[in-house]
């Protein structure tokens, strides 16, 4: 089973919706999803997501002329909001498929100032202190003798 | 037809936490040994790419109904509160686990004794006490001694993990509220140990750096023990353990990957596939002589599942510019200041706090530790920035008592497979009044830390990761599968080293005191 090229031309046009831009962040449209990449590996997204799609272009306002692509903001916001609530399980690992391919995008990474760069200099933490126990030690054993 | 091979002295069945530091005391005796496992060498962590979060949701995903692997066996828990993880590899689920590695407290053996309830195990902390030494210098056990809420025990072979911001404030907070907190023992290297490169100072959950500083049984039993003789057989699937005219065992039949059967003949066969993967073998081992399964004349095998039910509490701080995320993920502190049974308490039994920090991207978004993932639409960025770096999570750990009516059972899958493991499960009411009490008292403690909001989870579907009780260690014959040696009451030389003969669960993480028990196992069958 695969999301064909219709299908995923559908999902592309409600990216922007799901995670849509602000001044500091891309749009999850704006960037590479890497979904193709996603799909293929991750069998687990394709049934859901097929459904969520499927779902989406029945609905009568997706029906209308334009077809789904032309749907405006607040509309498509209405038929997520109504597959979310027909479907909470489908959506769920639809929704964590556009997550992770955003989140796992390097220009993401860069504007939340994420690092996969383990000799980084911050990730440094000064090594643990016995002095933070001098409160603690101070109290008398209390595990009940057995 | 199986085919037949030469005799061997001992089968051990699963290479996990227990079933690897049995086969490596065993190993030094020079006894002929095979241990079968039903996965293969694993070193494919994720880290260091671009997708390993993505792996942590597919390939590497804890729970194995989703991750879906060759070695992985399907289980039923539509039934159960919580849904059952492990890893099938060499090395088990330690492959998956975060190593935090406290002890059970000497009043968990002596429950009945102590609080009338249950059980007592008919082996105490003093009995596990040097095996459990033995066993913190294997597996390598970062931590401090000194903890007031703990029996003295010896020196940690390294110093603790450090505890980071997050961690010296919800320290700080625990002792303004004088509550108990200590650094957590753990088996992650906080310095190069034995060939394993120490992690001391960078962290984030992310990283094969990370992996590796955490101890797993492949390197650190299976391959000595191969050096010592060992025989191991991976990709090699247990489907019964079979018994002579007599009752007495004599090996195992197990399955490879082009299906053909052997029997392996052996003069004992010990288990250690786990609190599922044991009553699993057994149930499906029945024959004229044991209808309702093997070294089942109790009714036990199966009965009695235990989870420890996970409460969480997220507390998010309202500094912008703190990183909250650095450092390993889990093994930071542990509260046990309502460890203890408490009669002015409206429940029995206690809790640990094991304090988390704050993840990674994508797992922020789908929710970490907080009831509700991050919402998409036009809320995403903010609400992502509130939580993301900025949290501590109190995970309340509970005490969960056995309850029969909590069980694995089997159904039988397709032809080519065996049995499939359906679990049922339900929170007792005494749990639930008990994780109510830590998700209060992780409010206070979060609270004084310095966080602005929390979040509950009540009870955590996604936390099975302990699994305890199905084939309970006991003295008596009718309320218990195997005895103090973990040797079945029914079946002679046929052994459970696993979590199954946990009689109690106590409110700790369980595998030190499962590989103590491996441990001690094998001490007394080369003693005889
Ligand atoms: C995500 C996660 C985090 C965890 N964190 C912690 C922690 O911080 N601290 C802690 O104490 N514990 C933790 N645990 C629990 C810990 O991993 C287990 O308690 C421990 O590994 C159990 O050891 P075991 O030997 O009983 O079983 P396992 O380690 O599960 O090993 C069982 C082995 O038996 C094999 N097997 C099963 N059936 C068969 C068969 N029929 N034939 C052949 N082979 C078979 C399996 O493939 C597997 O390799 C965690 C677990 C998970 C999943």
């Amino acid at each position: 089973m695969k999301i064909d090229n219709i299908e995923m031309n559908i999902l592309k046009s409600f990216l922007e919706v799901i995670i849509p831009s602000n001044d500091d962040m891309p749009s999850a449209k704006d960037i590479d999803l890497n979904l193709d990449n996603i799909l293929k590996e991750n069998q687990k997204y394709i049934k859901p997501t097929k459904q969520i799609v499927d779902f989406i272009q029945r609905e009568p306002a997706a029906r209308v002329m334009g077809g789904v692509l032309s749907l405006t903001e607040i509309q498509k916001i209405d038929i997520l909001k109504m597959t979310e609530h027909l479907f909470p399980d489908e959506f769920a690992i639809f929704i964590e498929l556009i997550y992770l391919g955003y989140y796992s995008n390097p220009e993401v990474h860069k504007k939340i100032n994420w690092t996969l760069d383990q000799d980084k200099k911050d990730f440094n933490l000064t090594p643990f202190d016995d002095s933070i126990l001098d409160n603690i030690s101070k109290r008398d054993p209390f595990w009940r003798k057995a | 037809m199986a085919k037949n091979l030469p005799f061997v002295d001992i089968v051990i069945v699963g290479s996990g936490a227990s079933g690897a530091a049995c086969a490596w005391k065993l190993s030094t005796s020079g006894a002929s040994i095979v241990l079968l496992e039903q996965g293969d060498w694993f070193n494919n962590y994720p880290g260091d790419t671009q997708d390993w979060e993505i792996r942590l949701k597919n390939d590497f995903h804890f729970n194995p109904n989703v991750r879906n692997l060759k070695s992985d066996y399907e289980i039923l828990d539509e039934n159960s509160d919580i849904s059952p993880l492990m890893f099938n590899a060499v090395g088990g689920s330690t492959h998956h686990w975060t190593a935090h590695t406290p002890r059970l407290h000497p009043s968990d053996f002596r429950v009945k004794t102590l609080d009338g309830v249950a059980d007592d195990w008919p082996i105490s902390y003093w009995d596990l006490e040097k095996y459990y030494d033995l066993n913190d210098e294997m597996m390598g056990c970062s931590g401090i001694k000194g903890d007031p809420a703990n029996p003295p025990r010896s020196a940690r072979p390294m110093p603790p993990l450090p505890l980071g911001i997050d961690g010296e404030r919800i320290a700080k907070a625990a002792d303004r509220l004088g509550w108990h907190w200590w650094p957590s023992d753990s088996y992650q290297a906080s310095i190069d140990y034995k060939g394993r490169e120490g992690l001391n100072n960078n962290g984030s959950y992310h990283n094969k750096k990370l992996w590796e500083a955490i101890a797993s049984t492949d390197h650190v039993y299976i391959k000595p023990a191969i050096k010592n003789g060992l025989e191991l057989r991976t990709n090699s699937i247990v489907e019964s353990v079979q018994v002579d005219s007599k009752g007495n065992v004599n090996g195992v039949v197990y399955r490879d990957t082009k299906n053909n059967t052997y029997f392996q003949k052996a003069g004992k066969v010990i288990l250690a596939c786990n609190g599922i993967g044991t009553p699993r073998l057994l149930l499906n081992s029945s024959s004229k002589q044991n209808p309702n399964g093997l070294s089942n004349s109790s009714g036990l095998v199966g009965k009695n599942l235990m989870f420890h039910p996970y409460a969480i509490v997220n507390g998010y701080y309202p500094e912008e510019d703190i990183d909250y995320s650095l450092g390993s993920l889990g093994n930071i502190l542990i509260v046990q200041e309502f460890y203890e049974t408490d009669p002015k308490r409206d429940f029995l039994r206690g809790y640990s706090f094991q304090m988390n920090r704050s993840t990674s991207p994508a797992m922020t978004a789908l929710g970490s530790g907080s009831p509700t993932i991050v919402p998409w639409g036009n809320s995403h960025h903010n609400e992502f920035k509130k939580r993301f770096r900025r949290f501590s999570t109190m995970a309340i750990i509970s005490e969960d008592l056995p309850e029969l009516h909590n069980r694995v059972e089997i159904v039988s899958g397709n032809s080519n497979t065996l049995p499939i493991p359906k679990i049922y499960y339900k929170t007792s009411d005494n749990t639930k009044k008990l994780l109510n009490h830590g998700i209060g008292k992780a409010k206070e403690l979060l609270k004084e830390a310095g966080c602005v909001e929390t979040t509950t989870i009540p009870v955590l579907r996604s936390g099975g990761w302990h699994l305890m009780g199905t084939t309970k260690m006991g003295d008596d014959p009718k309320n218990s599968v195997v005895n103090a040696n973990c040797e079945s009451h029914d079946v002679k030389n046929l052994y459970i080293v696993d979590g199954s003969v946990f009689t109690t669960s106590a409110a700790v993480n369980p595998t030190p005191t499962i590989q103590a028990i491996a441990l001690m196992t094998a001490d007394k069958i080369l003693k005889g």
